[in-house]
């Protein structure tokens, strides 16, 4: 049927754990989204994951107020954050190193995300990632 | 006063800007707030984004406006208009529900599984989830109107939807004619989203829905043919499909074409006037044309 779209949202949603609070309540209820539906497709979506990892999704909302979303592999930081078994990246990066990753760690990731990240190859990939592991606090070790 | 930061709630980022700096200004925001939206500026201009971010901790507006200025003098546009506003907590499912409000349309009222929807000879419950189709568009609109315009005229004995979505058109067909009325989608998540909203409004013995592709496929073929085909697509595949529609359609039936711009309408009257059908009327809501034909 013809789709006229409305607007898009991108936001992070926990694989199996949409629910109406923040962020996706307040985003999505100011689109005019049914905040229900859309938890509902998105948990059956997700439920053969590992639940609560966050998935960046995109959703588009249609002038009728139907929608359709997709969803992409979770972001390099909480790969990276996961490997050095860290709650989260340290607070004065540059300064403060809170942990360690190796660089074949960081190939693992790039493997698992190389048709998100904007890169050609697994080597190309793992520089970006090193790079961000670096921004975190993160020291990156090893060949 | 009381302290905002302590208060349940969450901050709004507002910016206007060109479509043109969307991509700069997600940049700047995309891994430090909860949410991005993008939506076109309906007030200002078609070419103008209203780009909302949420974030949980109030934002130095100053920075941020320096931010801001950078991105419009590096891309040489005018300064963005910015605005920043607190959202404090609230039942989100309960707003968004206002959103989606009953619909009537003639005799026909649309409503959500929120609504107990009374007054109408026609009720249809469907839910705004993942296939188009609820009634609030206007190219449904001009449809569902031609449908109850035709049934008070004749009355059809096998009807097609073809892109059925929600399945609201060949529902609405079911009530009217009380015949088996066969709905076809080339997506499976709309096959299976119709069914489901076909069983929920008690007409899974009058509605057949198909996975297909247009009306090409031989099981669109078996079931016809068709006295009434109704199609709300887009123009593209309304224009290449029209010798295969036509081709389904009985002599004397009647066709509804929607889901096309006022721009598009003349090509498509041109080519299905060329292939044997007759155009009766057309009917127009904003921007959104429908067109009724007979063979």
């Amino acid at each position: 049927m013809a789709k006229k779209i409305n607007s898009y949202i991108k936001l992070q949603v926990p694989a199996g754990q949409a629910n109406p609070s923040p962020p996706i309540g307040p985003a999505l209820g100011q689109a005019g989204l049914n905040i229900m539906e859309f938890c509902k497709a998105f948990n059956a979506h997700t439920q053969g994951g590992e639940q609560g990892v966050p998935i960046p999704t995109i959703i588009t909302v249609y002038a009728d107020r139907s929608f359709s979303f997709e969803t992409k592999s979770p972001p390099a930081s909480y790969f990276i954050k996961k490997a050095a078994k860290l709650g989260k990246g340290s607070t004065e990066p540059g300064r403060d190193v809170v942990g360690a990753v190796t660089m074949s760690q960081l190939r693992e990731i790039a493997d698992q995300k190389k048709n998100d990240l904007n890169s050609n190859d697994t080597e190309a990939a793992t520089k970006i990632l090193a790079g961000t592991a670096r921004s975190m606090g993160i020291q990156v070790t090893g060949t | 006063m009381p302290d905002i930061d302590n208060l349940p709630g969450i901050w709004r980022i507002e910016v206007m800007a060109p479509c043109c700096a969307v991509p700069l200004i997600e940049r700047l925001f995309e891994n430090n707030v909860l949410s991005i939206s993008i939506f076109t500026n309906q007030i200002s201009s078609q070419t103008e984004r209203i780009i909302s971010i949420l974030t949980k901790h109030r934002p130095n507006l100053h920075t941020l406006k320096r931010q801001l200025l950078d991105i419009s003098s590096a891309a040489e546009l005018e300064p963005f208009t910015t605005r920043l506003d607190w959202l404090p907590s609230e039942n989100w499912v309960h707003r968004s529900l206002t959103f989606h409000q009953p619909v009537r349309i003639n005799r026909l009222l649309i409503h959500g599984t929120h609504d107990t929807a009374r007054g109408a000879p026609i009720r249809l419950c469907i839910d705004a989830g993942e296939a188009f189709g609820t009634g609030r568009h206007d190219s449904t609109r001009g449809c569902l109107e031609a449908i109850q315009q035709l049934a008070l005229k004749r009355t059809f004995l096998h009807p097609l939807d073809v892109g059925t979505g929600t399945g609201i058109l060949a529902m609405t067909m079911a009530h009217l004619f009380q015949r088996q009325v066969i709905a076809t989608d080339n997506d499976p998540k709309s096959v299976k989203i119709a069914r489901q909203n076909i069983a929920m409004n008690g007409l899974s013995r009058t509605v057949q829905v198909l996975l297909a592709n247009g009306a090409s496929e031989s099981v669109v073929l078996r079931k016809g043919p068709y006295d009434l085909i109704v199609m709300n697509l887009l123009f593209r595949p309304i224009f290449s499909m029209a010798p295969v529609i036509i081709n389904r359609l009985t002599h004397g039936g009647n066709l509804i074409l929607s889901g096309l711009l006022h721009s598009q309408a003349r090509t498509l009257i041109a080519r299905y006037v060329s292939l044997g059908c007759r155009l009766e009327y057309r009917t127009a809501y904003s921007e959104w044309e429908t067109l009724i034909f007979r063979r």
